[in-house]
């Protein structure tokens, strides 16, 4: 082998050497802070509500919160943050909801096809930004459940990550670039106004009723073609049974509401494994002593949609009415 | 496979480490091997398809060599079957939805099928180039191959397969005929190649698109908005087609195969010629060869020469999808050529202008031009697209026009990096003194910090909504 051949081979190495570790320069520690979650606890202390509704944009979509005072004599309160998922419900429950003191008659959680039991679902990303916002420095039960998520081939998802800490990198950077594309553009509105005024435009009652999930391809949860895997309810691979126990150690009445899915509602031939997926779920909830309530697909006619599973803001307050008088008899019979 | 993905990334790294220890003919071997596993990963049936197109290609081109008298029926076999395929898996669905339409205007209710037919990723790409092949050896520019191991892989090659470039036998089949010897240096820019499209389509492509299908998906958007969001998608389908280009030459480069350059930054166009020349590439250019040429290209007629341009550029639209947006914006740019044609034949000033404000304000036209495009390529739904195009820009609110601008800063700021590497490319193309650097030490250590850069960007900016390159749907 020439000197020529070597020198580009020790090139070749140097090359991916560096390549590999000028990103190990960047690897930063996140900062705890609490202050998020105290506000939360300190809102729904002074709400002290009767009912608490849990979910995601499932939940504020089809609810509006003074209707439902209004008809049931209760007040209400809702944690509702949009595409959350399971993980999200269990660190509300723990680091909101119980260090808030309060005790509601009753807590609903809505859902949606697999999501109960899907822990991984939407743990990262701004999602995962979000749940580190509700997470107390050390959370046992996050950590246990995320770590048993599927492995990619020789773990290689987990060694990325434990080189490079990606997840636990602040993503600074990224909201860097938005501030300047709305610094630069920037007229006669204050920033903060404009990122709310952005948030009220694109809420899901603005959006096309043509889009529907399935185009968008947001559908990793098999949440409309309903292929969920296999009904698992351990406590180191779920957390709904981790969300029952904090139930029951508050003493209040756990109930969890199925709003129906794309095909469910539109009578489309189920898959058999999702049918049994439910079955199990249903059992489980029975055996747990939580109510399952589920909603009526055909009483809520189709022009009630908006995009994907949402209920338009023209009939929410038809919809609140129509959740009341389908769950009420259930609820009184659990008090 | 999907590119972006760590099976990919293990599936690469697993080849590349087998690929060099082996001679020639084991490599082809591994190489088809790898291809059909790829290809097959998702849905193993998929392989059954292009074995089809392969064996039946193979085999023409084989009749057409041994049987001269006979060559035009086998050809037409070949684009028979090539074709049909095509059709059955992509145009099935359309044509059938399109008779019930047509049914249902003089009354007639009938159902059409409840199943629908899954399009097999890449089928237009690999179609198109065994059936380029066919062709080549029928017009005896290109022998036909005994060895099918050989063509079986320049069907299949992996790194091109789903999404191009379109590749020619005479390029691509001779490469993997030719011994390839290891080279450290090809390796290195291979990789540089691979994480400059990996960046592209994570960080630049994949976070744009959160804007244009935010912007597109409301069911008012204002003027500002719209044309915001049509930007946004202007730079996501360029960043992210491309991306799977730079991948795709890059993997093949760290095997010591050259494929075709399929971009050549296209926004720096000043006319739909030009243009056309930087945008997909190798598609325009099978067109040219294969539709627009045996047409009688410009050696007939002006209507005819105007005829033939509308058809290919409608045939190139149905190429790209089963809907009508496809087909018209095939039309749309087939008129823009067509018009730049007539005016350039009567008004030279105007195509030619001496001044730089002229070339400039030429570009502008081009680029708005081009944004109208692809608003027609994204939009499927016709009243939406009529909304969108019909939208006024008077009477519009501050606040719509503050987001808008927004949409257009944020893509802008996140399309810098294309407009630096549209520059430096140009500045270093035919700049020998700048190739002869490429392998000192100072180099070598600089564009390894880039890479190292380019890595830190991926991590930390990559879209949470990654989505699957657009045309693999083509």
């Amino acid at each position: 082998m020439g000197y020529a051949v070597v020198c580009r081979l020790i090139q070749l190495a140097l090359f991916l050497v560096i390549t590999v570790t000028v990103p190990l320069l960047l690897r930063l520690e996140e900062v705890y802070t609490a202050q998020y979650k105290d506000g939360m606890a300190n809102d729904l202390r002074r709400e002290n509500p009767e009912i608490l509704l849990i979910g995601n944009s499932m939940l504020y979509t089809r609810i509006d919160v003074d209707e439902l005072e209004k008809i049931s004599g209760k007040r209400v309160s809702m944690l509702a943050k949009g595409g959350s998922a399971s993980a999200c419900w269990y660190l509300l429950m723990k680091n909101i909801v119980a260090p808030s003191g309060i005790q509601p008659e009753q807590v609903i959680i809505f859902f949606r096809s697999s999501i109960l039991t899907s822990p991984a679902y939407r743990t990262g990303g701004h999602y995962g930004d979000y749940l580190k916002k509700l997470q107390e420095k050390e959370e046992p039960v996050i950590n246990q459940i995320l770590a048993s998520r599927p492995k990619s081939p020789f773990g290689l998802s987990s060694i990325i990550q434990a080189i490079y800490k990606i997840d636990s990198q602040p993503r600074t950077i990224q909201s860097g670039i938005h501030d300047l594309a709305l610094d630069i553009t920037k007229i006669d509105l204050t920033k903060k106004t404009r990122k709310e005024g952005m948030n009220t435009r694109f809420n899901v009652d603005n959006l096309r009723h043509d889009l529907t999930l399935e185009k968008s391809g947001s559908d990793p949860l098999g949440i409309t073609s309903n292929k969920p895997k296999k009904f698992t309810p351990a406590q180191d691979s779920s957390f709904l049974p981790h969300i029952i126990d904090l139930a029951d150690t508050l003493n209040t009445n756990l109930s969890f509401y199925q709003v129906k899915n794309t095909l469910e509602r539109t009578n489309h031939p189920l898959q058999e494994n999702y049918i049994n997926y439910l079955r199990d779920l249903k059992n489980y909830m029975q055996s747990r002593n939580v109510l399952d309530l589920e909603e009526s697909g055909k009483d809520i006619p189709n022009d009630w949609f908006a995009e994907g599973d949402h209920i338009s803001k023209d009939h929410r307050i038809e919809y609140t009415r129509l959740f009341w008088n389908n769950i009420k008899d259930s609820l009184l019979a659990t008090k | 496979m999907i590119f972006h993905s760590i099976d990919y990334l293990l599936f690469f790294t697993g080849v590349i480490c087998v690929y060099w220890t082996l001679n020639l003919r084991l490599q082809n071997i591994l190489l088809l091997l790898a291809s059909y596993f790829f290809y097959g990963y998702v849905h193993a049936w998929y392989c059954l398809l292009i074995a089809t197109t392969t064996v039946v290609d193979y085999c023409c081109a084989r009749a057409i060599t041994s049987r001269p008298d006979r060559k035009r029926f086998f050809l037409t076999i070949s684009l028979a079957t090539n074709f049909s395929i095509l059709c059955a898996f992509k145009y099935f669905g359309f044509f059938v939805d399109n008779i019930i339409a047509a049914m249902e205007l003089f009354g007639l209710d009938i159902s059409g099928p409840l199943w629908k037919v899954l399009l097999p990723v890449g089928i237009s790409f690999y179609t198109f180039q065994s059936a380029s092949y066919v062709i080549d050896v029928y017009r005896g520019k290109v022998q036909a191959r005994r060895e099918i191991l050989d063509y079986a892989l320049f069907v299949a090659f992996f790194p091109q397969l789903v999404a191009g470039p379109i590749e020619r036998a005479g390029r691509l089949l001779k490469a993997l005929e030719t011994p390839r010897r290891f080279n450290p240096d090809r390796l290195r820019s291979g990789i540089f190649l691979m994480l400059w499209g990996f960046f592209k389509k994570l960080v630049i492509a994949d976070n744009v698109a959160t804007i244009s299908n935010k912007a597109l998906s409301l069911e008012d958007p204002s003027f500002p908005i719209v044309w915001g969001g049509v930007f946004a998608f202007c730079i996501q389908i360029y960043a992210d087609f491309s991306a799977y280009t730079d991948i795709a030459r890059g993997t093949a480069r760290t095997l010591g195969i050259d494929i075709c350059r399929n971009f050549n930054h296209p926004y720096i166009a000043r006319n739909p010629v030009d243009f056309w020349k930087r945008w997909h590439i190798s598609l325009s250019t099978w067109f040219r060869d294969y539709v627009y040429i045996p047409l009688g290209g410009n050696r007939c007629s002006e209507p005819r020469i105007m005829m033939n341009i509308m058809l290919t550029f409608l045939l190139s639209g149905l190429w790209h999808g089963a809907n009508w947006n496809f087909i018209i914006w095939g039309a749309y740019h087939g008129i823009l050529l067509v018009i730049w044609r007539l005016v350039s034949k009567n008004r030279p000033r105007i195509t030619n202008p001496p001044s730089l404000a002229g070339r400039l304000g030429q570009w502008i036209v081009m680029f708005l031009l081009v944004n109208l495009g692809w608003l027609i390529f994204r939009e499927q739904n016709p009243s939406y697209l009529w909304r969108y195009i019909t939208n006024s820009p008077f009477g519009v609110s501050s606040e719509e026009w503050q987001i808008g601008a927004y949409f257009f800063a944020y893509s802008a700021i996140l399309a810098l990096p294309l407009a630096i590497h549209c520059w430096t490319d140009q500045w270093c193309t035919g700049n020998e003194h700048w190739k002869s650097r490429q392998q000192k030490w100072k180099w070598v250590i600089a564009q390894s910090s880039l890479a190292g850069i380019l890595l830190i960007a991926i991590l930390l900016l990559k879209s949470e909504n990654s989505t699957e390159f657009i045309y693999f749907q083509f």
